[in-house]
């Protein structure tokens, strides 16, 4: 009935690592102590999933250029909250208990915090690298 | 991994148990013990979906420990129905379209569950505050206010309520539907296992 009531054999639990900045390079990301944390069973950052591609448009439209996002941070972060790293566990307290142990090296950036058109500006360039925003789904 | 064994009764049957001690009551009514009835919304006391009876006074089980549950009785929204059908409260929720998702109704069930014991009738606003700790997102207050006064013997002065009179059936846009999944949000026994 409601997603969370469903329980198969084996499931697993995941808990998101999110970024602590609002803007930053990540640097590094050291996964090995969380991966040997009691009930881990895998830790995945972008560069392990590197297959990974951008979320595709639910809703495509001709005149409409796609601009998604990557499912977890690939090398810098946006805004504090972005998924970082995903901690795959066999239950979800293990898994909490795990996301310490994950280190990611940021270097801060410039953080905008303000609406006046001039920085709405930079911040679309900083988000997209192009300067008009066709189409996006969040 | 500090494990502690509890002895509880739950919906009336007995039950020892090995908990690891830091999970909550929720957690373990879901996870141990299978019982998904009970929904956990916000994991901090704010929405009251995961209301259960705690020696018969309405607690949040996310806010509480399993170990605390020890030689305590638990009431569950699965521990409502009697003999297999939906008791007079659950009745009335079902008639008066008080369930719109699901996801908020085991916590009004039992928080009306606990008031209803007690001595009634009550009116909307009595009702009211009563509540006033559950929310539901989908909105639908008026008709599980409704719902909680007629069970209470209370008298439901809205026009607006889905009430049938069974001599002049309703006809028209937004009649009362039965809908096939209430029974199943009302007992809390919509789980999928396999």
């Amino acid at each position: 009935m409601f997603v969370d009531d469903i329980d198969f054999p084996g499931m697993l639990h995941a808990y998101v690592v999110r970024s602590t900045h609002a803007h930053a390079k990540i640097l590094n990301i050291d996964t090995g102590a969380a991966k040997h944390s009691p009930g881990v069973v895998d830790v995945v950052t972008f560069k392990i999933s590197a297959a990974c591609e951008k979320f595709p448009l639910t809703i495509p439209h001709p005149n409409l250029k796609p601009l998604t996002e990557f499912p977890l941070a690939k090398d810098k972060v946006r805004y504090v909250g972005e998924p970082v790293a995903v901690i795959v566990a066999t239950s979800r307290q293990l898994a909490e208990d795990a996301a310490p142990l994950v280190q990611v090296d940021y270097e801060p950036m410039a953080i905008l915090a303000w609406t006046s058109r001039k920085r709405c500006r930079l911040a679309r360039r900083w988000f997209t690298k192009v300067n008009r925003i066709t189409s996006a789904d969040s | 991994m500090a494990l502690q064994r509890i002895q509880l009764k739950i919906n009336g049957r007995p039950l020892e148990k090995e908990v690891e001690t830091r999970k909550n009551l929720a957690d373990f009514l879901r996870h141990d013990l299978s019982l998904t009835g009970t929904h956990v919304g916000c994991e901090h006391g704010v929405c009251g979906s995961c209301t259960v009876l705690y020696n018969g006074e309405p607690v949040r089980s996310c806010l509480m420990l399993a170990v605390q549950a020890d030689q305590a009785e638990i009431t569950t929204v699965e521990g409502l129905a009697e003999n297999g059908s939906l008791n007079s409260l659950q009745q009335a929720f079902k008639r008066h379209h008080a369930l719109q998702c699901g996801f908020c109704t085991p916590g009004f069930l039992m928080t009306a569950t606990a008031l209803l014991r007690k001595t009634g009738p009550f009116d909307e606003a009595q009702v009211r505050k009563a509540v006033a700790g559950n929310l539901c997102r989908c909105t639908g207050y008026q008709n599980i206010v409704n719902a909680i006064v007629e069970a209470s013997g209370g008298e439901v002065l809205d026009r607006a309520s889905h009430q049938q009179s069974p001599s002049a059936p309703v006809r028209f846009i937004g009649a009362p539907v039965e809908r096939a999944e209430d029974n199943e949000l009302l007992t809390g026994k919509g789980s999928v296992r396999r």
